[in-house]
């Protein structure tokens, strides 16, 4: 179904695509030209060309590897949340936060009614895609996570919060899709953090998405799936891009009681350890992925965002990944 | 009644000026394996000794050493235990924090107390007295994972684990911890019977000797556990108000036999209370606790907000304690 949408946007790809879930880790060179920013040593026009250096790298080296669908590899974000909070009027950029372990963000803070200028993300988009003929997904963080990942100071309430990222981040959403981007995804992270606000999600995702010519993914990681499945397919997207290695695929049992009805986007890949999977653990592991769900409806990617690897270790571990499904689809055939 | 601030538990292990951000370059570090382990322990101490120098210049009356050499709640208790493996990330309740999932391999798990050093390092930083956080067997077993038959049932985990928690409580008591404050936030998710939730207790309440258990329930309502936690064997109990809105109105109809932390300050936001409305729900309770002594904390650990917010939710509630003692004068 989703692929006849994909078909109709112009986008006829393999069976099993592979993708990225969006952030590589930053070239040396980009790492480098931002520490010594840090120290004024560099302007930022200097540090803005040595990200487009590094998207360039990123999207040539998707494209040598034979992923299928590219992402920006986000060089020029700091965190998910507070790179989109920074271009919102009505939000201010807040303290660090711990995430886990020794991982900071700046969590930001609403201070006043969220607005939305002008778009944030779309310039690079327009570049990444300019330098490859291969889809590129546009990448923007959902409305729920917003509310949820950000302080509120100004709203009443989480759903008066949620609706109105929900309106602006629509905004963006159109920007992109008037650039020319026919995949976006939506980064959901936070989502299933409070189940009984899945509802609240499922309203502020519409509000996003709804009559939008795109295919969209929404991807969710680190949570506890069996509260909120099956209720999670009543959110509007084409394609859940979840992971699946890091808990052991246990979401396998939940399709086996109410099948999964959307496309899904498995997470092959564990993104939080240095070890390259081998490419008997990838094959098992798309195996099992097989095995839950029709073929057709398959993607594959990592659990999550590269960024926290070295950049040998993301590219290995998508070389695998790429080697992998190759050799699976040659004993496979469409259904 | 006596009114005193207690720090909940965590205190943000960085802040936003490079000088407290050591601790956050040396642990990138080490795990590049540019720093050695006693690099990064002085890291650690360091931080201890600034997240202190913050609660004593608040005035707080209990302090904790910040849990800063804590990866998480659940690791850092059974990391390196025999039989525990750590695993993936999960998200820690409805907050955007994540631990690394520990698996059960065996109903054994033993290993050295490793808080009674850290217990000892703050301890001898500070007149205040410090409070040691131990995460409970139920929040442990709520974390982890196994396959059966090694446990049929989370309370079956969850006695297995109260014996490390049990033996992190006695090395406690014995290094001379007059409280000792055990984290059970699992207690408002997991449907467990009062008298089997008792009975795992059991071995904890036995390890304390002379030391204060304080039995912290928090990221949840804990209005209807109220009746069911006052039957425990622990000195205090440590409530948060944020998530509970009936929890007042449950104390002002059945009292309270315990002495109550009450978590009026939210842990979880930059909002900031004013002190007066503090010390205004504190009052609506007063009269309804039965004990010499009432303690004002916030409502979870501080490391969910920044640095600068930390300092100002613990400088609210000295000032809260001020309008109280004054009403009270």
């Amino acid at each position: 179904m989703s692929r006849e949408k994909l078909h109709q946007l112009g986008i006829d790809l393999p069976l099993l695509p592979t993708t990225s879930v969006g952030s590589f880790p930053r070239t040396e060179e980009l790492r480098k030209a931002k520490s010594r920013a840090l120290k004024g040593e560099v302007d930022p026009d200097q540090v803005r060309e040595k990200e487009r250096e590094a998207t360039a790298f990123w999207i040539h080296k998707q494209e040598e590897i034979g992923l299928d669908v590219l992402v920006d590899g986000e060089q020029y974000r700091g965190d998910m949340v507070s790179y989109f909070a920074d271009s919102l009027r009505g939000m201010e950029r807040g303290g660090l936060v711990r995430s886990y372990g020794n991982r900071y963000y700046h969590k930001p803070v609403i201070t006043s009614e969220v607005r939305w200028e002008s778009p944030v993300t779309v310039d690079w988009w327009t570049y990444a895609q300019s330098l490859t003929t291969r889809p590129v997904k546009g990448m923007l963080t959902g409305p729920y996570t917003m509310m949820d990942w950000s302080f509120d100071e100004y709203y009443p309430d989480r759903r008066t919060a949620a609706l109105a990222f929900a309106r602006e981040i629509r905004k963006e959403v159109e920007a992109l899709v008037r650039a020319g981007a026919k995949i976006i995804q939506l980064d959901e992270p936070a989502l299933s953090a409070r189940p009984g606000e899945l509802p609240l999600a499922v309203e502020a995702l519409h509000a996003v998405t709804e009559a939008v010519p795109a295919y969209f993914i929404v991807h969710i990681c680190y949570g506890a799936f069996d509260f909120i499945y099956p209720g999670l397919l009543k959110i509007p997207a084409d394609n859940f891009d979840l992971e699946m290695t890091n808990s052991g695929f246990s979401l396998v049992r939940l399709f086996r009681r109410n099948p999964f009805t959307k496309d899904l986007s498995v997470g092959l890949i564990e993104s939080h350890s240095h070890v390259v999977e081998s490419e008997d653990v990838l094959l098992e592991r798309l195996h099992v992925a097989l095995n839950s769900m029709p073929t057709p409806q398959l993607w594959c990617d990592p659990d999550c965002g590269l960024k926290t690897r070295t950049p040998e270790e993301a590219i290995g571990k998508l070389q695998a990944l790429v080697k992998v499904v190759t050799h699976a689809r040659q004993g496979l055939a469409p259904n | 009644m006596q009114i005193q601030v207690m720090n909940h538990s965590s205190y943000p292990r960085v802040g936003d000026p490079t000088k407290l951000q050591s601790l956050r370059r040396i642990h990138d570090q080490w795990e590049k394996g540019e720093k050695s382990d006693e690099d990064l322990r002085a890291a650690e101490d360091l931080a201890v000794l600034e997240a202190i120098l913050d609660q004593d210049r608040a005035g707080v009356d209990i302090a904790t050493d910040g849990l800063v050499r804590w990866d998480d709640p659940i690791s850092h208790l059974l990391k390196g235990r025999s039989g525990v493996t750590l695993g993936g990330l999960v998200r820690y309740f409805d907050s955007n924090f994540y631990i690394r999932r520990p698996a059960l391999g065996g109903k054994e798990i033993n290993g050295a107390s490793r808080m009674r050093e850290e217990f000892v390092y703050a301890s001898a930083l500070t007149h205040t007295p410090i409070k040691p956080v131990v995460t409970g067997p139920l929040t442990l077993a709520h974390h982890t994972t196994w396959k059966p038959p090694l446990f049929e049932t989370i309370e079956a985990a969850a006695e297995a684990l109260a014996k490390p928690v049990a033996a992190e409580v006695r090395a406690l008591a014995e290094a001379g911890s007059e409280f000792i404050q055990i984290d059970e936030p699992s207690l408002a998710h997991v449907d467990v019977d009062a008298k089997v939730y008792k009975n795992i207790l059991k071995p904890v309440v036995g390890a304390k000797s002379k030391a204060k258990l304080i039995l912290a329930v928090y990221f949840g309502d804990c209005t209807r556990l109220l009746g069911p936690l006052s039957t425990l064997d622990i000195d205090v109990l440590c409530l948060d108000f944020t998530y509970s809105p009936g929890l007042t109105d449950e104390i002002r109809a059945t009292g309270l036999r315990k002495p109550l932390a009450a978590g009026l300050a939210d842990g979880r936001t930059t909002k900031m209370e004013s002190p007066r409305q503090i010390a205004e729900r504190f009052n609506q309770i007063a009269g309804k606790l039965r004990a010499d002594v009432g303690y004002l904390v916030p409502s979870c650990g501080l490391e969910h907000v920044p640095r600068d917010a930390a300092q100002r939710k613990l400088d609210l509630l000295a000032k809260a304690r001020a309008h109280l003692r004054g009403a009270a004068a």
